[in-house]
């Protein structure tokens, strides 16, 4: 009996395990691609990870298979981004809605510093820094909430964009904080009080996401 | 004037007619031609595409294989076929009478 060695068509039913895509990879896709396209293109790229061939599938494959698929859309994406001109938009938005805060908080230094009289090195006490710290908290809140207001289209690119330019004015001793230390506390700081100004936003306005899009 | 790679998105749309979706579009085209295209280009293409009045979207059903996350499906529009005959027209023009190898 003679042995043949059959090739058989790769098997092409959807695996029904695989659902567990890399939460960071796909934050990378929402934030690199527009919000109309993201979502559709995540499932996209679910889809046809569930029609990859059995014999491909290990976690391991599938992950770099993923990683790798992304990895190669970031720049097409940015791209689109760009031609329709939001990536502009959103780092003019981030500066507008950070400069006012920004302002409002050497106002404020300001006026503390000439009209109380600090004893020496007062300034750099903890109790002070801690103090610019929580002001410069309230006023990127106040800055991402204005910076969603500007603009329904405004999305999570551009309070990354907002964060990174917070970050930029703190190391180029802007704000009052520009050592290291402080400026690690500082992003632990805005971090949240940006965000928790996003989601006041939302619930002040609750027809519209952070994509501009209507909830359901 | 349509690009190479605009002409080739534009005739998978048209082989794939109501199913024509970023995934889709990708695997028609590495199965028919061997180009191993990103998901980002393929989106960028179309984008650009539709914004040339090329071709329109419309957002399909959410499904369980794709996480519960719509289609967003594409169709080319009369102009979009207008602006393939006459890319593939200049080629063949280009082409007549010229010899390689």
């Amino acid at each position: 009996m003679s042995r043949h060695t059959q090739k058989t068509a790769p098997d092409l039913t959807p695996s029904p395990a695989w659902h567990s895509a890399p939460a960071l990879i796909q934050m990378a896709v929402c934030l690199f691609a527009p919000p109309d396209i993201a979502d559709a293109l995540l499932g996209d790229l679910e889809e046809e990870l569930s029609l990859l061939p059995l014999a491909r599938r290990s976690r391991v494959a599938e992950f770099a298979w993923y990683v790798r698929q992304v990895t190669k859309s970031l720049v097409p994406l940015m791209k689109i981004r760009i031609a329709r001109g939001e990536l502009v938009a959103s780092v003019a938005l981030s500066q507008i809605a950070f400069v006012l805060p920004l302002l409002a908080i050497e106002c404020l230094r300001s006026f503390l510093l000439s009209n109380i009289p600090l004893k020496d090195g007062a300034e750099m006490s903890s109790s002070f820094i801690s103090m610019l710290v929580m002001l410069s908290a309230v006023f990127a809140m106040i800055g991402a909430f204005l910076l969603c207001s500007f603009r329904k289209s405004v999305d999570r690119l551009a309070l990354l964009l907002f964060t990174a330019i917070c970050l930029l004015y703190s190391s180029l001793g802007l704000l009052p904080l520009h050592s290291w230390k402080a400026g690690g506390t500082l992003l632990i700081v805005l971090l949240p009080a940006i965000t928790a100004g996003a989601w006041l936003w939302r619930k002040v306005e609750p027809t519209q996401n952070l994509s501009g899009e209507e909830f359901q | 004037m349509l690009g190479e790679f605009e002409q080739i998105v534009l005739l998978a749309l048209i082989r794939l007619a109501d199913d024509a979706y970023g995934m889709t579009v990708r695997r028609e085209i590495a199965e028919r031609i061997g180009r191993d295209v990103s998901i980002g280009a393929v989106y960028a293409t179309l984008d650009r595409l539709e914004k040339k009045g090329l071709l329109k979207s419309r957002t399909g059903d959410p499904t369980p294989e794709r996480g519960g996350r719509a289609k967003r499906i594409f169709v080319i529009t009369a102009t979009g076929k207008k602006a393939l005959q006459g890319a593939q027209a200049a080629f063949d023009r280009m082409r007549e009478g010229v010899k390689l190898g």
